[in-house]
């Protein structure tokens, strides 16, 4: 009972904030980050890749992280935690910038977990996807939504 | 017959023109900036080379020892060129100056690479300013672990030399997205103070490496809180600024302040405004020595005037004569 109570309320969070496709990869090409501007949930983890000749950096405004230097092909990860606003910016080009706007913890499949029937393999693997520790952090799951998500979804996988 | 006697003597003079110095010659006297043709190819020790006065100065930019991409797969030759040029000066000059990006990744092994090759030039005193390709680690370690000495591991640094004064200024450690290279505040303080303590007959030569001068804003070419110091600068007689970072030559004249941005010892990149952004420009490999230089600073009248001379590692106007 207390596991089905904690899928509506995962449910009626769901309802009232649409979640945004968790996005997470960003290409720098051409001088700019693509795309310049993206929504992710909180404890989604970015990846930045450079498709430039050049070298580039990401760092962010507020002094949070800088990546070093990215040659061609290189990549760099940093993991949103917090809820906020992120201005970013290559130090080496400061004409470019990003914005990464970081939303409460929202997951797009948890909406599947009501209609388990409808579900089919292909979905669960999508679900599984969400357990890659690199993608929930162990401070997101500390927050109540996350838990609550979580423990439906367990509730979900021992009923299947 | 006729075209191989052709070839042969176009072959001939490209190999002449390999380390020759050519290019246009400003002499500033008094703030007046009037460009004086070169002779065209001058062969490695050709007294034309330097013509008739002493090198103060030599200006290298841009070297991105580390980089190895299409645009210029020998960053290490093309800088070796360059320093032979210098070392095949009559007169030697006392001074180098290398205006930045002395690396490309801020790697280590790039710093070593780069001081083993800046060690065959003749002139014995080197003097430096970041680029931002030099401060990538954290804490712009490797730099001020080789070049922090001088300057305290602050970057920026004044000097004197032949009754002429030198301000050395970093404007790529602090961080403003979306705007031009920044100094910050205790810089501007700093460099307004030791300006202050100079007569105004005294020559003045400012160097950074990103433009101290807005060429092209939306490419970050400029440094947002200088006007301070060009404030302070109109009153000498003589002020050369120099600065490396668009690895391209860019000048103007303003009262008795002239600007002069250096060729990259590396590879060139686009005029402003062309294309993506300020990237490596790729372009045929015969042109690509054409493209790539250093800058000769000399004394012709002493104290009040300073000569601007550029020189390639090849020569533009002559290979497209022949």
């Amino acid at each position: 009972m207390r596991q089905m109570l904690m899928v509506m309320v995962c449910a009626a969070a769901m309802e009232a904030e649409p979640a945004t496709p968790p996005v997470s990869t960003v290409e720098i090409k051409n001088f700019h980050f693509v795309p310049d501007t993206l929504k992710i949930p909180a404890g989604a983890t970015v990846t930045w890749t450079n498709k430039d000749d050049d070298v580039h950096t990401v760092m962010s405004a507020s002094g949070l992280f800088v990546s070093g230097a990215l040659d061609t092909g290189d990549h760099y990860s940093y993991q949103f935690t917090k809820p906020g606003t992120y201005q970013l910016a290559c130090s080496l080009h400061p004409q470019m910038s990003q914005t990464i706007v970081v939303e409460q913890a929202v997951r797009v499949s948890q909406s599947k977990v009501n209609s388990p029937g409808a579900l089919p393999a292909a979905g669960a693997s999508r679900a599984n996807a969400h357990h890659d520790p690199t993608i929930v952090p162990a401070t997101a799951r500390r927050r109540n939504r996350v838990r609550q998500f979580t423990a439906a979804r367990e509730n979900f996988s021992s009923r299947l | 017959m006729s075209d191989e006697t052709s070839l042969r003597s176009r072959r001939e003079a490209l190999k002449c023109l390999g380390f020759g110095g050519a290019g246009t010659l400003f002499v500033l006297a008094g703030g007046v900036l009037t460009p004086i043709d070169l002779a065209a190819a001058s062969p490695p020790g050709d007294p034309r080379l330097i013509r008739s006065s002493k090198p103060l100065f030599v200006q290298i930019s841009d070297s991105h020892i580390g980089f190895h991409k299409e645009a210029n797969p020998d960053v290490v030759g093309t800088l070796n060129r360059t320093i032979d040029l210098v070392n095949a000066m009559p007169e030697q000059p006392a001074l180098i100056i290398h205006t930045g990006d002395i690396t490309h990744l801020s790697k280590a092994e790039e710093f070593d690479g780069a001081q083993q090759l800046l060690a065959r030039l003749r002139a014995t005193e080197l003097h430096t300013v970041p680029g931002e390709h030099d401060t990538t680690d954290p804490g712009a370690a490797q730099y001020f672990a080789r070049f922090g000495k001088q300057s305290g591991n602050k970057g920026y640094y004044s000097f004197d030399h032949e009754g002429v004064h030198f301000v050395g200024l970093v404007n790529v450690l602090e961080f403003k997205p979306g705007g031009l290279g920044t100094l910050g505040a205790e810089q501007v303080a700093w460099a307004v103070a030791d300006l202050k303590a100079r007569t105004a007959s005294t020559p003045i030569v400012v160097f950074a490496h990103m433009p101290l001068w807005t060429i092209y804003a939306p490419w970050g070419w400029g440094t947002g809180d200088v006007e301070p110091i060009f404030q302070e600068l109109k009153r000498f007689g003589s002020v050369t600024v120099l600065n490396g970072h668009i690895h391209q030559i860019v000048q103007k004249v303003e009262g008795h302040i002239t600007f002069h941005t250096a060729r990259s010892t590396a590879f060139p990149q686009p005029v402003a405004g062309q294309g993506d952004g300020p990237g490596p420009l790729k372009v045929p490999a015969d042109q690509l020595p054409r493209m790539l230089g250093l800058t000769s600073v000399s004394l012709v009248k002493h104290p009040r005037a300073l000569a601007i001379d550029d020189s390639t590692i090849s020569d533009s106007t002559i290979a497209v004569a022949l």
